[in-house]
């Protein structure tokens, strides 16, 4: 067995084991965690359009607060947890493959200029249809602690998303996304389908934020619109994934461990101007790592030894 | 017979800028017929048209008996038509491998056994000269690779005709007569060859018929001894067109 | 339904429109000439109102008069912004550079309006210049005459820019790089000093409108990303690089939010991104632009 795998193997025992540990805070440390999976998968799967394709989708977020809209309002029509799941996931991914056609007419920064105006008009729309969501006051699911069950489906969806990037980097639809990033025109000349291509891209990365927007929802008992269309909800992610090095299957995943670790620390040890520091630290990476952490020198000889670094989009 | 690729009164303006006026033309199958013209006078415009990049404002290409103008490029391409750019667009940030690679996968009409992919995709880097080093990126190349990177990923399509848009322009002599031949080999292969280019020496001793653009108008076509002795056409529209790369 | 209230929700939407004109045309000034999304454009649009209201409050000069003084500074400040933060990121290939510079505005957003939160002890607290002029009354037509004078001003700074863009060598010159970045610059252009110099412009508009919001309306730490976001669509919905696209659009989404607001109040923040969308899906160039 390779080093790359006995270390990926250990990390999952332990991820697998650690719920089981009797500690005074374990409801805590297991909701810290789960918010990093939930960090970890937007990020990887935003990734999956902007690393691999080359489109800077700036409403990915849309994704995530329909999937926990979504479920939310079929768990409190009375579907089972797994149906309400499944149907939520395809709610998305149908959202996800109807807006593809106009928003994929645009590129560059019209695109990313777009997704981002997608994220407030669905913010509002959802507080308009007070019905059905229950507007700015938010929507209630009957609460209680699934920090335990939330936390293995987290951690599946870590590793499904995980697996699925890998899968689709070596897939001849991971090879027509890069060829489209590298130039759109050229790859179409070439016999790429690209709308289809780019819907298909799309869709498989809303599949994730769906499913763990979901999960949030069954997990905290309650969302309104600020909470998930928010615009730090909404960016962080993104921020994440371009700082651990976006186009690099383990970019994402090393950019949110970073920044939920740094927020964490600066929530509990700071008392003012966190978000100060929040965005000095994103400055810092836009202006000096184009490349991400995980591209830095001594991260890289890391993880080449590891045996990650060669995974490209 | 009927003609592999054929233009109809095709026309393209941009914003009443008129590129192509009514221009017609017959490429014969296993030709090698190159299209020429100073600076400006459409005959990129002409290849992007063809290509399915720019839908023409009036006129028809035809693909044999098919009308194609209008099709997608992509779709172009599957029926077996593969283009050179001028100015060369590798996919920079890809491998030389995943460059071919793209064309292989996407612009064949008849999908490759996935078996056969590797030895096919080995096989055209050898025509091109580039098995040294396939898992290089693009953006590493030098000039003279990245134009056989473009003839290599359009080989890989399995194309009837080739558009090769100055290929041959920008290159040593020494290396312009490598090139030269490779064209030779190409068609020798079977594969229609649509040429653009400047470098006369190549024209005159690569085809078999060729088209006079000017100003987007066609003003002169016929076998190269005949375009030779039109020494008005020579002088009047490729006098100044020597030191353009 | 009575014509009265039409013409008046009209004359409110026109009102409403101007300022968001004139920070739209700053940042599309920007993007125009950079190819940057600006995201910390509304933020300087909050700080020179913050700015505005601290003067106003502390020496009680006149708002007008302050608004004169300080957009002039966030021209340097906008300069500044441009030389430390973009300038770096030029080099970089095109969708590298455009996620970097999403990178360092939006962590610029977040810096300035934590900041202000931090001084203004909530980032909610609104801000307003407490500045009274009589409304006037014709038949049954109202016109608050402050946002009559603040939509004139608008219109001055919009025309004062179109003359600059248009009679001025540096005007062309910023002209010539939105058009053309690559042939300005084999033309001789200076491109580097012109990005710096359009980032002045395009946040002085946003100062000046900022000014202009903390008089007629009011400003908070937290309105600036939401702010930004409006003005991307006022400019989608112009089109790109139209300047008369982009004034019209912001007069267009000034109606749509009084017009609609009136009737369904819910609804009328929403009118924007509509807007965006719906134009995006017919006209994805906008609705001037080429």
């Amino acid at each position: 067995m390779k080093t790359r795998h006995v270390l990926l193997l250990s990390l999952l025992a332990a991820l697998l084991l650690l719920p089981l540990v009797e500690a005074e805070a374990r409801i805590y440390i297991l909701q810290i965690f789960i918010f990093l999976f939930l960090n970890i998968v937007l990020a990887q799967s935003y990734d999956i359009v902007d690393g691999a394709m080359g489109y800077l989708n700036l409403g990915h977020i849309c994704f995530f607060a329909l999937g926990a809209y979504s479920f939310g309002i079929l768990y409190n029509a009375g579907l089972a947890f797994p149906l309400a799941l499944g149907l939520a996931v395809a709610v998305v991914v149908g959202f996800a493959g109807a807006i593809s056609y106009p928003f994929f007419r645009l590129r560059g920064a019209y695109f990313a200029l777009a997704t981002f105006g997608l994220v407030k008009l669905m913010e509002h729309i959802t507080i308009n249809l007070g019905w059905l969501t229950g507007g700015s006051n938010g929507l209630k699911i009957d609460p209680a602690d699934r920090s335990m069950p939330v936390y293995y489906i987290s951690l599946a969806v870590v590793v499904a998303v995980i697996l699925l990037s890998w899968r689709v980097s070596r897939s001849r639809l991971g090879l027509a996304m890069n060829a489209i990033r590298e130039d759109e025109e050229v790859a179409r000349d070439f016999g790429v389908p690209a709308s289809r291509v780019k819907a298909q891209a799309l869709m498989i990365s809303a599949v994730f934020p769906g499913m763990i927007g979901a999960v949030y929802t069954w997990n905290v008992n309650f969302i309104d619109p600020n909470q998930v269309y928010g615009l730090k909800i909404a960016l962080t992610p993104i921020a994440m994934a371009l700082l651990g090095g976006s186009g690099l299957l383990v970019g994402p995943v090393i950019g949110a461990v970073f920044l939920y670790l740094a927020e964490e620390l600066l929530w509990t040890h700071l008392a003012h101007l966190q978000g100060a520091i929040m965005g000095l630290v994103i400055v810092l990476v836009g202006l000096f790592m184009p490349g991400g952490l995980a591209r830095l020198k001594g991260v890289a000889g890391l993880l080449g030894w590891v045996g990650w670094l060669e995974e490209e989009r | 017979m009927v003609p592999i690729l054929s233009a109809q009164n095709v026309s393209k303006h941009f914003r009443g800028l008129e590129a192509l006026s009514g221009v017609d033309f017959q490429v014969a199958e296993g030709s090698i017929t190159s299209v020429i013209g100073p600076n400006g006078a459409g005959k990129t415009t002409l290849f992007n048209v063809i290509a399915g990049n720019q839908a023409p404002n009036g006129g028809q290409i035809r693909f044999r008996e098919r009308v194609i103008s209008g099709l997608a490029p992509n779709s172009i391409c599957r029926l077996g038509i593969a283009r050179t750019y001028q100015n060369v667009r590798p996919f920079l940030g890809l491998s030389v491998w995943n460059n071919v690679k793209v064309a292989l996968l996407f612009g064949r009409r008849e999908p490759l056994p996935s078996a056969r992919e590797d030895a096919e995709i080995e096989s055209v880097l050898e025509f091109a000269q580039l098995t040294a080093h396939p898992a290089r990126k693009a953006e590493t190349l030098t000039p003279l690779e990245r134009k056989r990177l473009e003839i290599a990923r359009a080989l890989a399509t399995d194309p009837e005709v080739m558009l090769l848009d100055e290929i041959v322009a920008g290159l040593s002599p020494a290396e312009a007569l490598q090139m030269m031949e490779t064209i030779r080999v190409l068609n020798g292969r079977g594969i229609t060859i649509l040429l653009i280019e400047h470098v006369m020496k190549a024209v005159m001793g690569l085809s078999s018929h060729i088209i006079v653009l000017h100003h987007g108008v066609k003003i002169a076509e016929g076998a190269p001894k005949d375009i030779a002795r039109d020494q008005e056409v020579i002088r009047a529209y490729l006098g100044d067109a020597g030191e353009e790369g | 339904m009575d014509t009265t209230i039409l013409v008046q929700l009209v004359i409110n939407g026109i009102l409403l429109g101007g300022v968001y004109a004139l920070a739209a045309i700053g940042l599309s000034l920007i993007f125009g000439v950079s190819g940057v999304l600006n995201l910390a454009h509304g933020e300087f649009l909050m700080l020179s109102g913050f700015l505005v209201f601290v003067l106003h409050d502390t020496f009680q000069w006149d708002p007008f008069l302050l608004v004169a003084l300080v957009a002039p500074l966030f021209f340097l400040v906008g300069y500044a912004f441009e030389k430390a933060l973009i300038r770096p990121l030029a080099a970089r290939k095109e969708h590298v550079r455009l996620a970097s510079a999403v990178l360092v505005t939006l962590g610029a957003a977040l810096i300035a309006e934590d900041f202000a939160a931090f001084f203004s002890q909530d980032v909610q607290f609104e801000k307003s210049v407490d500045l009274f002029l009589p409304t006037l009354v014709i038949g049954e037509l109202y016109l608050p005459s402050l946002k009559l004078v603040v939509f004139f001003l608008v219109m001055l700074l919009i025309l004062a820019l179109f003359l600059f863009l248009k009679f001025t060598f540096l005007g062309l010159a910023v002209q010539a790089v939105t058009q053309n970045r690559q042939g300005a610059m084999l033309n001789g252009i200076n491109t580097t000093r012109i990005n710096a110099i359009a980032f002045g412009i395009g946040t002085m508009l946003a100062a000046a409108a900022g000014g202009f919001e903390v008089i007629h309306s009011y400003v908070a730490p937290n309105i600036g990303l939401p702010l930004t976001m409006k003005y991307l669509c006022v400019i989608v919905m112009g089109g790109l690089g139209s300047f008369v696209g982009v004034a019209l659009g912001g007069i267009i989404i000034g109606l749509g939010e009084s017009i609609v607001g009136f009737f369904h109040p819910a609804w009328g923040q929403t009118v924007a991104y509509l807007l965006l969308v719906g134009v995006l899906l017919i006209r994805p160039k906008g609705l001037l632009g080429t």
